[in-house]
């Protein structure tokens, strides 16, 4: 199973402190993180997989049996430093998408980029990322790059696991834009994935054919922290990383030019504190109910 | 949670002049907070509301809270795919299929949105989308011939049903799409346990004073009779005695239990300032010169390895 983790890297919210007065955002200590939903995918990729990179082989080549976990993320040096991170964890490829066109990406840009990732790598079966990001409205990448790529999308994931999907017809369209012949023709039992999701009723298990797109839930798994041999290797190999830009892609003007434009930030009003809810036991009980049933 | 297959539509031919009218989503009452908000923006533009709800049963109430047609569909997506809106509004639960849509008719779509206002030149749609949980927002404007947001139901206040608003109820025929996900039940499922340390009652704190697995044994059994939560020091944590979540000190969790019961803990400042909070403290440890005795309101100087099977006979 060759897996395509995208992954995100943020401005570290325990650094930075809200002035509503002032209206501004004070970044006291500029420190990049990897979105945290994004660590947990790459874990779920990483366990996905019989054997991830264990140790130091800078350019993961000639482990796990054939299967592979592609890093893929979008920007500069942050980027690339969360790129090297996935690597240590025992990501076999890590690619960055430096281009200065992708300044104002939004979440219609980020998922043609991604196609364009999957398609110039080839044989991507399935792209994991995380449920939610911190920073922007990327959340809706998923569901986009699905629509993008035709293939299914599982949202907020807590376990996947391989199966064999029901019977349903290949719809792979990865290749040039035309509909992929699986090798054992039409109404055949393919690889498949079962996906363990959080409904309001309890857990409930989906199933889907592969290629597919699934977004990881925040928390769903404990991410593995790099051996730290491999941490030294990989930042030490410049080829760790390797590095594409927009025009490597294949991707026109239209599909790079953002539908969302960011205009600033707003500061939502103070948490009015000390408020007494009036009235007899009942009365009181059925006010607080009404808040709780509001959070 | 209903993913639908979008690729067997016709694909859409929309420009700015033939989308308009506002459409929102509403599966069910909860929902409906959404058609207000939909009125305010509708009346200010002079635009038509058009409510997609999931069968004719809600119609009516869609009609008293703020929509002029009604367009019943199992599927809100199917039936907007043939559509040529130009305002969407989805509550937040369904952002996956809205996104789907976004990317169908090639939309901006702002998810969470709070300020929805429109720019009358541009039609541009302008909303804020909370950040970093809500700490703050980030404005942004989308001018796509389509313009979809997805609305928190409990953000925004629902309109007094009016009953005396008309309205139509068009029936369509919606494409049934196939959807390439399978529910198949609910089952059984624990998800790794994620148990903040610092909400434990009480709480059994190992280092490396337990020596050897047999010690963390007999630890592990103290635990599970009392019903607490295992911990460890630094000590503990660096010879594999607890993972780096379970770790009690300045640096790892600040703890407060009813009880908290440390065995083969020396006690340096870090893990004693962290468990000042602790109602009362018991301490093991075979070295009687430990400083964790002096924050200990029971301290036993004794192996913590020889201390425990008498201790679990006693618990017995």
């Amino acid at each position: 199973m060759n897996i395509l983790v995208l992954l995100h890297s943020l401005l570290d919210p325990a650094g930075f402190t809200i002035n509503r007065r002032a209206q501004k955002v004070f970044v006291n200590h500029e420190n990049y993180i990897l979105n945290p939903s994004d660590k947990n995918a790459l874990e779920a990729a990483l366990q996905l997989i019989p054997s991830p990179v264990a140790s130091s082989s800078a350019t993961g080549e000639g482990q796990g049996g054939g299967s592979t976990v592609t890093a893929v993320a979008l920007g500069d040096s942050h980027a690339a430093d969360a790129l090297r991170q996935a690597r240590s964890m025992g990501a076999h490829r890590a690619i960055l998408i430096q281009d200065p066109t992708l300044k104002q990406a939004d979440a219609f840009v980020v998922t043609n980029v991604l196609r364009g990732v999957a398609q110039h790598l080839g044989d991507i079966d399935l792209v994991l990322l995380g449920a939610e990001v911190l920073d922007a409205d990327l959340a809706q990448v998923g569901p986009r790059l699905a629509t993008a790529l035709d293939w299914p999308f599982i949202a907020d994931a807590h376990a996947i696991a391989p199966s064999r999907a029901p019977r349903e017809r290949y719809r792979g369209k990865i290749a040039s834009g035309k509909i992929a012949e699986h090798p054992n023709g039409g109404n055949h039992r393919g690889p498949g994935v079962a996906v363990i999701v959080k409904q309001p009723d309890g857990f409930h298990q989906l199933t889907a054919d592969l290629p597919a797109v699934i977004s990881v839930a925040v928390h769903s798994n404990k991410p593995r922290y790099p051996h730290g041999r491999a941490i030294v290797d990989i930042y030490r190999a410049p080829e760790a990383v390797e590095i594409l830009a927009a025009a490597d892609l294949r991707l026109t003007a239209a599909d790079l030019t953002p539908l969302v434009t960011r205009r600033g930030e707003s500061f939502p009003p103070e948490r009015e504190l000390g408020k007494r809810l009036e009235g007899g036991l009942d009365e009181v009980a059925n006010q607080l109910a009404n808040v709780i049933r509001m959070k | 949670m209903d993913i639908a297959d979008l690729s067997a539509l016709p694909g859409p031919d929309l420009t700015a002049e033939n989308c308009a009218d506002l459409w929102v989503v509403v599966p069910d009452l909860n929902a409906a907070s959404l058609l207000g908000e939909a009125r305010r923006l509708a009346d200010s533009l002079g635009c038509y509301v058009h409510a997609i709800v999931p069968d004719e049963s809600l119609s009516e109430q869609a009609i008293a809270r703020g929509a002029d047609r009604v367009h019943p569909a199992p599927e809100a997506v199917a039936c907007l795919a043939t559509q040529q809106p130009e305002f969407v509004f989805f509550p937040l639960a369904h952002f996956a299929e809205a996104a789907r849509l976004a990317q169908h008719f090639r939309a901006g779509l702002i998810t969470d949105a709070r300020n929805l206002s429109v720019d009358d030149s541009t039609r541009a749609l302008l909303g804020s989308h909370p950040v970093y949980g809500g700490d703050y927002w980030v404005d942004v404007s989308t001018a796509s011939p389509v313009k979809i947001a997805t609305l928190d139901p409990r953000v925004y206040p629902a309109l007094y049903p009016d009953p005396a608003r008309a309205g139509e109820v068009l029936p369509s025929a919606v494409p049934v799409l196939e959807s390439r996900v399978h529910d198949t039940g609910l089952v059984v499922y624990q998800p790794q346990p994620w148990r903040p340390l610092t909400k434990a009652k009480i709480i059994v704190a190992v280092g490396n004073g337990i020596k050897d697995a047999e010690g963390f044994a007999l630890a592990e059994q103290l635990a599970q009779k009392l019903g607490a939560e295992m911990a460890a020091d630094r000590s503990g944590v660096d010879f594999g005695w607890g993972a780096e979540d379970r770790l009690v000190a300045v640096t790892g969790a600040e703890v407060a239990p009813e009880l908290y019961i440390a065995l083969g803990i020396r006690g340096d400042t870090y893990h004693n300032a962290a468990i000042v909070g602790a109602k009362q403290i018991i301490a093991v440890h075979a070295n009687p010169e430990a400083s964790i005795f002096t924050i200990a309101d029971y301290g036993v100087v004794a192996s913590p390895k020889e201390f425990l099977p008498k201790l679990l006979a006693a618990l017995d």
